[in-house]
């Protein structure tokens, strides 16, 4: 039973992925009006750490990297940060990788994203 | 408590506790000082515990060390020598090497920082370390809710602190939370995203 409810929400869960990538490659958030808005930029006037984020996946999925670098840079960065410390899960790469990953996600990594989060979004308003 | 542990017939380590569950199976031989001989980490109850093994009693009562035939397969000088030697080599099979509290010759490129991210001035007992979700605290900030995911990646914080303090209770107590509020941040993104389209088709079958 377990099994297969696993099964169920793994098939739920791709098909859910390739619509929204359908969707966001067929239509651009810039010109269309289906998307969903940023709660805190429709409020205050002012962007929070992930808008342009949908912009970024448009552009990622029409190949523009620089474009899509452009809209939302943390994203990109905090992207392959997250995809860099998964891999080194795999324990193919040894006990001195996984050490590695450690320090990479410890306490100063924290401190480090905390810091980074907080002065983009200020930076992102600012100029 | 470090270990060494045997893979592909290479000394490997020490490592600590932690660290060496995610780079062993069971049946893997391991010592540390205080070990009589290279033992199957299924049979070492510490081990047995972390690696969430049912403990197994060791099968050779005779008192003699099992590995006769194994200490034919590692090459290595004089088999009653203590001294470290400067390449790396095998153990001998006949026991460790008790004064410096290492099996025969460790070889230095073969071992890890003393200090890792778990092992600190506080003993832990072998304990893990409580996640930090430090990954699924960035993204319900960045991608979600950041009030919410905010205090996530500040719990996330607090678990390294206070592991490395020895508060061992409360560090798991901030995994949790920091587990909580990156749930909370997503959860409320989904409900706004939820609420929108509503929106949305209300509007729309009104005509608007």
């Amino acid at each position: 039973m377990q099994k297969k409810f696993t099964i169920l929400i793994a098939v739920a869960a791709i098909i859910f992925v390739a619509a929204m990538a359908f969707v966001y490659f067929k239509y651009n958030p810039l010109e269309s009006n289906m998307f969903p808005k940023c709660g805190f930029y429709v409020i205050t006037g002012w962007k929070c750490p992930g808008c342009g984020s949908q912009r970024a996946l448009h552009f990622l999925l029409h190949g523009q990297f620089a474009e899509s670098f452009r809209q939302n840079p943390l994203l990109w960065v905090g992207g392959i940060y997250i995809a860099v410390t998964q891999l080194m899960r795999l324990r193919w790469f040894g006990p001195r990788c996984e050490q590695l990953r450690l320090s990479l996600t410890g306490l100063w990594a924290s401190v480090f994203w905390l810091v980074a989060i907080i002065a983009y979004w200020v930076l992102r308003n600012v100029f | 408590m470090e270990y060494f542990y045997i893979e592909n017939n290479s000394q490997m380590g020490p490592l600590s506790v932690d660290l060496l569950i995610t780079q062993i199976k069971p049946d893997t031989k391991v010592w540390c000082p205080g070990m009589s001989d290279w033992t199957r980490a299924s049979e070492v109850p510490e081990l047995a515990l972390a690696m969430g093994l049912d403990h197994q009693e060791p099968q050779d009562l005779s008192g003699y060390p099992p590995n006769v035939e194994a200490s034919s397969q590692y090459q290595g000088g004089n088999s009653n020598s203590p001294e470290y030697q400067t390449h790396q080599q095998q153990p001998t099979g006949l026991g460790q090497n008790v004064s410096g509290g290492y099996p025969a010759a460790p070889n230095n490129a073969n071992t890890y920082m003393q200090n890792g991210a778990y092992n600190n001035g506080a003993n832990n007992n072998g304990m893990r370390k409580p996640d930090n979700y430090l990954v699924l605290a960035i993204i319900s900030t960045v991608l979600c809710c950041w009030p919410a995911g905010i205090v996530s990646i500040v719990k996330a914080a607090k678990v390294d602190s206070c592991w490395a303090r020895g508060e061992f209770d409360e560090a798991r107590r901030n995994s949790d939370e920091a587990k909580k509020w990156a749930i909370i941040s997503i959860v409320v993104a989904l409900l706004v995203i939820v609420l929108y389209f509503v929106f949305i088709i209300f509007a729309a079958a009104n005509g608007y």
